[in-house]
């Protein structure tokens, strides 16, 4: 007997372990066995099949699934491969299930992101944008006011969002808006210059304003000639 | 350089009051604007306040303060009590070339000379407002005015200063912004909504500097030696 070869020796051990004895007491020829054992080192399985048709009577299922289990952990223990592979042997037909889930679910998930990546740019929300840019409300809800601006603005073209100029100058002032950078923007709207994304914005000048202005202008003014013949020319 | 304030109907003293923290600044050579900062208690409404009234013969007169109708008036006073061969800066707002009457750039230029809304009466005074004059007058009917009299002034130069006002008007909004101590004092004084709409007003008016609607002016002028 070679002493060498460990393995099969460390599967019978785990044999009589498993209730092996009794196999044993059945067995015909236990010579034949580790002979037969030491040739397969590393197809146990058809070691155990020749240990059973050599048999007087077959192992029953829990002994001889227990016993191979065993043999292969003990022979080849350790390595990642052999985990695996263990791993398979284990689950069976149920391996690939788990897979193939995950790589359905992937396929799903990397669908929705495909749609949801090309509703952001949609063209809808160009004006929105372009208002966001230029105007920031002080708190998180935008004054219903301009969003009815950019609805009105989704179906104009070109894209322009009017801003009329006392009610612009009415929510600044009483701090419902505020523009982000005036410094930079604000030439441009007075202008009619100031284009974000392709959409135009323009000061709407309400009649209120205008009246405004020529009632502050009579009321300063109007005791001297030169207002009075402004006015006359400009009304003429 | 005080008679030729009896004329307008603004007691002096009051405006000594509003002045008291006001900009004095002199452009100097190569238009380059230097700024003495007077520290004072009260804040100033307006960017720059009416400098009529000053001992200093070398402060700059700004005309945005006066009505219309007095300019005239104004003019000829201070040609009768200047000394001779003495020096006197002038500094007004005008409308640009684009501007017509009553088109949409007059009334965007209007806007930052209205009487403001979110201020009490009793802390803006007639004196410290700025009046409809810059949407009035323009550069040569000024020089019109101060070239011609019983004792005309020679106009020694005029200067486009446009660009380097609204660099001081958006170094104002900024410090309105950003500047804690000034601001927290602002909305102490007048209230949050005063502060937001002089903001704006601010950055409105550097806006139509930058874009053209207004030009501001300096025209240096001096009286005749005898």
């Amino acid at each position: 007997m070679d002493r060498k070869c460990s393995a099969p020796e460390k599967m019978f051990a785990n044999f009589q372990r498993f209730g092996g004895d009794g196999i044993i007491d059945r067995l015909s020829c236990a010579g034949d066995l580790r002979r037969d054992s030491m040739n397969a080192t590393s197809g146990t399985a058809s070691a155990m099949l020749r240990l059973w048709l050599n048999s007087i009577g077959p192992p029953s299922a829990p002994e001889l699934y227990g016993v191979l289990s065993s043999a292969i952990t003990k022979a080849v223990s350790g390595h990642w491969v052999v985990r695996i592979r263990e791993c398979y042997h284990q689950l069976g037909g149920y391996f690939f299930l788990p897979v193939f889930s995950l790589l359905l679910l992937a396929l799903f998930w990397s669908l929705f992101r495909c749609n949801g990546g090309q509703k952001v740019p949609s063209k809808a929300d160009i004006p929105f944008q372009a208002l966001l840019t230029v105007l920031t409300p002080t708190c998180s809800i935008w004054p219903p006011f301009y969003l009815a601006l950019v609805h009105r603005a989704r179906y104009s073209k070109p894209k322009s969002i009017i801003l009329p100029l006392f009610k612009l100058m009415d929510d600044i002032c009483s701090g419902q808006i505020e523009l982000r950078d005036p410094q930079t923007d604000l030439p441009g709207l007075l202008r009619d210059h100031l284009c974000v994304d392709a959409c135009f914005f323009r000061l709407e000048i309400e009649a209120a304003s205008r009246v405004a202005v020529l009632r502050w202008l009579l009321l300063s003014d109007l005791p001297t000639l030169k207002a009075c013949s402004l006015l006359l020319i400009s009304s003429s | 350089m005080h008679d030729f304030l009896s004329c307008i109907s603004i007691p002096s003293t009051e405006l000594y009051s509003i002045s008291s923290h006001r900009k004095t600044g002199t452009y100097v050579a190569g238009s380059k604007l230097v700024f003495q900062n007077v520290e004072g208690s009260q804040f100033n409404i307006s960017c720059f306040a009416p400098p009529l009234v000053s001992t200093d013969c070398e402060a700059v007169l700004c005309l945005d303060f006066l009505r219309h109708g007095h300019l005239k008036t104004f003019i000829r006073n201070l040609q009768f009590s200047l000394l001779p061969c003495a020096s006197v800066t002038f500094e007004f707002t005008t409308l640009g070339p684009s501007v017509a009457y009553f088109n949409t750039p007059f009334i965007l230029c209007a806007l930052p000379y209205l009487p403001r809304k979110h201020i009490r009466l009793r802390d803006h005074p007639s004196s410290s407002r700025r009046t409809s004059n810059p949407l009035m007058m323009s550069l040569n009917h000024f020089i019109g005015l101060a070239t011609t009299g019983p004792s005309p002034l020679i106009i020694e130069s005029v200067q486009n200063v446009s660009i380097e006002y609204a660099e001081i008007l958006n170094s104002v909004a900024l410090g309105l912004q950003d500047n804690r101590q000034r601001r927290n004092s602002i909305i102490d004084q007048f209230g949050r909504e005063f502060w937001l709409e002089h903001r704006f007003l601010t950055d409105w008016e550097s806006s139509l500097l930058t874009a053209g609607y207004l030009t501001r002016w300096v025209v240096t002028a001096r009286k005749r030696g005898l």
